[in-house]
């Protein structure tokens, strides 16, 4: 919402000089120099030479599109699944008259990721959206099954099946085994509108739909066997957000609520067990999402005085979300005799509470003051009841046990102060407290503490330095160990969210730009230093550090290029005991993960050609090494390996029309030891999908003609962000 | 100071006003001048207001390439929104640049042109300047905690990231979005490029789909009140309450996922088991230490490394509302 008088001009140190001359200047100005208080008189700017569009105009490219190879990989969310010809059609287009405006917009139309979206309205009085998108979802296109779909949601064992004690000893495997795609579509509906009854109201609703239908990996275990289960998916989310807003003189208000309704056609997954099983337990079930809505209602707004250059702005939130889906039975097995269930649909509710307020001021010129605070709670009133499982279909536990509602209340406040020292350099610090407090779980209090200082020097306008460093203890009252003995526990054992940290971080960014010659770096490094020093077994230990960088050089308006590389280093430790006591074995991973890339963007190369070129590498290694009574062992480095090369060329035949070549090349290559060599039957007591690691290079090859339609294009209106 | 707010509400517009508050700091000097310099101010008085002659004609007659015309398709150029710059009675190119009689006057040979209001991270105006020029008329549009929020704190400008003279303004759209923010945040254009991360890369995902930079109540700049409500934005599926809650599940998402983009498959910020052992130390195969002993080729092809690891039977990791799910396994 516009804010008809409101004029925000942060007082600069310069002003606050002036105040004195200013009520000198309240007096005389009244008096001797009315002209400078006065808007000018504007009815002669007829601005004849401002050149308004009307009506219709567009760009729009139609394109065939070669892949060379299939990948799931590359075709996850980008649509290339599969080798072959794609015909694709995009454009962008508007109607503009002073009455009535209206935008649009198509993406991959031939694709499996298509986005349209229209937008339009009389701007200052009402507007309207509305657009659909799809978003494919590729996991592996290398799997296999010997499940097929029996209706609802359940999997069919192939007819002959011989069931067996162990993958290696199905008689029917190589021949029941059929390709299956993990994968799954997304489709996501968008419309929304907004009115304006008056300037300073703005009355916002928006609806958004989100379905999702496929298949994605289950596991359907029994006891102590499992199958990895192609699981058809078939779910929709609702959302609905409707709000009014208020700006008055130098604040606003905003009043809203918020909807998401979550429905899924399947209650359950149920399975043919492809293993020998105990009477009664050829089949189970597992549920699948419940169906289940979250509903909240909230209040916002924000002022700003004169006084010390102040503003504040608070939010509140209240908000329930509840789950009744009807509950499933104890068991499949009809064999079993189990308790009845203490409800036949569960009445679950939540209730979340959500406070903040933040304030900032400048008392004195050269000093600045925030102070924010934050207030979450989870109460969970789901009712607690007495349930006695069936393991695996296959025998009563005989054990009731409660379910757990987890709860929690979490603040946090925080200080902050920046200093201008000079012209140049200004000085900043902050501390900060988080309380947490928790039902039901081992740690109910806990408390962290962080300061932290920072410096930033700006020598001049081509040199900017950042530099912050800081410290975080987080201390918890008591970890309660026979809590967590009694869920079964290493009482040594301290979760690392629950645990004490003794964290130290550091931060540093440094941007320097050519005095003469348009070349711009950035150098930016984050670490951090996290000790569990009270944590006999668990995580012990993580260090973070991640730098990266990037050099922009513009020869002109029409060439510029780039270099970026980023380099993380992410280790963790951690330790654990097979006895059940002190720590027997002690585990390292670390991720490294390198990136690097180059662009050019090349615009009239010649008269009527632009080329643009992006290269891309990136690199992630993770080791893992363990060390246990039988000595130091590591695993086999999980490796994957990114290459990409992508290069467009248009080519301007006339202003209305473009040619455009699109030639990309990709390479992925994955090492990752859970799936590599790993077939349907090479783990005993897991019947997997036999998935394989990513390993592709090829060709996306297009080639495009765009028509415009309306006036001319502008080339060069763009500051061209590089895609790599 | 009061003096010099207007508190004028005549629907001149949002524009004139913030332009001639900033003018204030020199009208002010000028006062000062002027009680010693009552004659020399008062000719100068008539010529001086310090707006161009014709507007925005004034200005194109100079600045009339592509870095302008864009601006003619955007929203702030609509003649029949009376609220913005280009609306009726507005002061065009001087609601944002402020006033340019001294800009467009002749200068001596020599003579450095006096300088508007300029926008952009190389602009000679300062960030909080800049930003109180749009927040003039787009103060309710900067949302919860700009004004304390790390943006605002760290001096950027509005136009470090919008432009407004361009036909699209490309942090506007879900494709470009990501390069605009990574300009600044580099380490994390870099986190979005491993292996499992969000469609971020392939321009199917915008930063705001999750982030609100003009401020939030949380540190992270989030849409919602808390990460999991954002997280459920799209994967409502995961939401509950479940009758069998995972704790850290009901927390918070980032315990176990790294939202930017892992080394490892669902973004998890570890391999399973070890991310799980971090936290699951029962007697029994979650305290067992798992060796490379445990890879295919290896005595024993281990269930709890292999595929997809302790999921391969504890599937329900985000909660089970199976009666007999306490496990997860159901």
């Amino acid at each position: 919402m516009y804010n008809l008088s409101r004029a925000t001009i942060r007082r600069t140190p310069d002003r606050r000089r002036h105040r004195a001359a200013g009520v000198v200047m309240a007096v005389v100005l009244a008096t001797a120099m009315p002209a400078f208080a006065q808007t000018p008189d504007t009815s002669s700017w007829t601005c004849e030479s401002c050149p308004f569009p009307e009506g219709y105009s567009g760009d729009y490219t139609a394109e065939t599109i070669y892949v060379t190879d299939d990948s799931a990989y590359l075709g996850d969310a980008g649509g290339y699944d599969e080798e072959g010809a794609y015909i694709n059609f995009a454009g962008d287009g508007s109607y503009l008259s002073r009455d009535y405006q209206a935008r649009w917009a198509i993406e991959d139309l031939g694709l499996d990721s298509r986005y349209l979206a229209v937008t339009g309205g009389q701007q200052g009085l009402y507007d309207y959206r509305v657009s659909y998108r799809e978003l494919p979802r590729r996991q592996y296109d290398t799997t296999r099954t010997i499940f097929s779909p029996s209706g609802a949601g359940s999997l069919s064992l192939p007819l002959g099946w011989q069931r067996a004690t162990a993958t290696s000893d199905f008689p029917t495997l190589a021949s029941d085994l059929v390709d299956v795609e993990i994968k799954s579509d997304r489709k996501l509906f968008e419309a929304g509108a907004s009115y304006l009854p008056l300037p300073a109201v703005k009355l916002d609703a928006n609806y958004r739909r989100i379905e999702r239908n496929g298949v994605d990996i289950a596991a359907g275990s029994y006891f102590t066997q499992s199958s990895l289960l192609p699981r058809a998916l078939d779910y929709s989310t609702d959302n609905v957000e409707l709000s009014a807003r208020l700006a008055v003189d130098r604040g606003y208000l905003v009043a809203a609520y918020y909807g998401s309704f979550f429905q899924n056609r399947f209650l359950a997954t149920g399975w043919e067990s492809p293993f020998v099983t105990a009477a009664g337990a050829e089949t189970g079930r597992i549920a699948q999402a419940p169906d289940n809505r979250m509903q909240q209602v909230s209040l916002s707004g924000g002022y700003r005085f004169d006084t010390w250059d102040s503003g504040l702005s608070f939010s509140a939130a209240a908000g329930r979300a509840t789950q009744n889906d009807v509950l499933l039975p104890y068991t499949t097995n009809d064999n079993l005799t189990t308790v009845p269930l203490p409800r036949t649909r569960l009445d679950a509710e939540v209730d979340k509470r959500n406070f903040a307020f933040a304030a900032s001021a400048s008392p004195l010129d050269k000093l600045r003051i925030d102070a924010r605070f934050r207030y979450d709670r989870r109460d969970n009133n789901t009712p607690i009841e007495s349930w006695t499982r069936v393991i695996s279909d296959t025998f009563n536990s005989g054990e009731a046990e409660e379910n757990v509602p987890y709860g929690f209340r979490r603040s946090n406040l925080s200080l902050d102060a920046a200093y201008r020292w000079s012209r140049e350099l200004r000085l900043s610090g902050g501390f900060r407290r988080t309380e947490h407090d928790r039902d039901h779980q081992e740690v109910a209090e806990q408390t962290e503490d962080s300061g932290w200082g920072a410096l930033h020097w700006r020598p001049n306008g081509r040199i900017d330095l950042l530099a912050k460093g800081g410290v975080a203890k987080r201390e918890i009252d008591r970890y309660d160990e026979s809590l967590a003995f009694s869920f079964g526990q290493n009482p040594l054992l301290r979760k690392y969210h629950l645990a004490y940290r003794y964290r130290r971080f550091a931060e540093l960014t440094l941007s320097a730009s050519g005095a003469e010659t348009p070349v711009s770096a950035t150098l930016a490094a984050l670490y951090a230093d996290d000790d569990y020093t009270k944590s006999p077994l668990g995580l012990t230990g993580a260090e973070d550090l991640r730098i990266s960088g990037d050099v922009s050089y513009a020869a002109s308006e029409k060439r510029h290029f780039h270099l970026q590389a980023g380099y993380e280093d992410i280790r963790s430790a951690q330790a654990g005991s097979e006895q059940f006591s002190m720590p027997d074995w002690r585990a390292r991973n670390t991720d490294r993960f390198y990136t690097a890339g180059a662009g050019m963007r090349l615009l009239e190369v010649r008269d009527d050609i632009d080329v643009t070129l992006d290269y891309l590498r990136s690199i992630g290694t993770t080791e893992i090494s363990i060390v246990t009574p039988g000595g130091p062992d590591a695993f086999p480095d999980l490796d994957t390996t990114l290459n990409s090369f992508h290069l467009r060329v248009a080519w301007h035949r006339s202003p209305r029309t473009t040619w455009n070549l699109s030639a990309r090349y990709e390479s992925f290559v994955m090492d990752d030891w859970a799936l590599e060599g790993v077939q349907p039957n090479t783990i005993p007591v897991v019947l997997s999908l036999g998935a394989e690691p990513y390993d592709y290079n090829r060709f996306v090859i297009g080639l495009g003609f765009s028509y415009r339609i309306g006036p001319e294009a502008i080339r060069g209106d763009q500051p061209g962000y590089f895609t790599n | 100071m009061g003096s010099t707010r207007s508190t004028s509400t005549d629907g001149v517009g949002c524009s004139a006003k913030a332009t001639r508050q900033l003018r204030l700091p020199d009208y002010r000097l000028l006062t000062v001048v002027a009680a010693l310099l009552p004659a020399w101010l008062l000719a100068q008085s008539a010529g001086d207001v310090p707006y161009s002659r014709d507007g925005a004609d004034t200005c194109l007659a100079c600045h009339s390439g592509p870095e302008v015309l864009g601006l003619f398709r955007t929203p702030h150029a609509v003649p029949t929104d009376a609220r913005t710059p280009f609306g009726h009675g507005q002061l065009q190119c001087e609601a944002c640049h402020g006033p340019g009689g001294g800009h467009t006057a002749r200068v001596r040979r020599g003579e450095e042109r006096p300088s508007v209001v300029r926008f952009g991270r190389d602009a000679d105006t300062a960030a909080s300047v800049q930003n109180g020029m749009c927040t003039g008329c787009h103060e309710a549009d900067t949302g919860f905690g700009w004004h304390t929020g790390p943006h605002a704190r760290n001096d950027v400008a509005c136009a470090d990231c919008h432009r407004s003279h361009t036909t699209e303004d490309a942090v506007l759209h879900a494709s470009t979005q990501p390069a605009v923010c990574f300009d600044c945040h580099t380490t994390t254009r870099s986190e979005t490029r491993k292996a499992f991360t969000h469609p971020i890369a392939e321009g199917k995902m915008e930063c705001g789909g999750c982030h609100s930079p003009h401020g939030a109540t949380i540190d992270e700049q989030l849409k919602r009140q808390t990460v999991n409500d954002t997280c459920y934005e799209c994967h409502a599926e995961k939401r509950g309450p479940w009758l069998w809650e995972h704790a850290p599940v009901t927390e918070d998402c980032t315990l176990c996922h790294a939202p930017h983009g892992s080394n490892h498959p669902g973004m998890l910020t570890r391999r399973a088991p070890l991310l799980c052992q971090g936290c699951h130390s029962e007697r029994g195969h979650p305290s067992i230490a798992q060796t490379p002993g445990g890879l295919p080729g290896g005595a024993m092809p281990s269930q709890f490394l292999l595929a997809t690891g302790c999921l391969n039977c504890h599937e329900q990791v985000h909660g089970s509302n199976h009666p007999s799910g306490s496990r997860l396994m159901r």
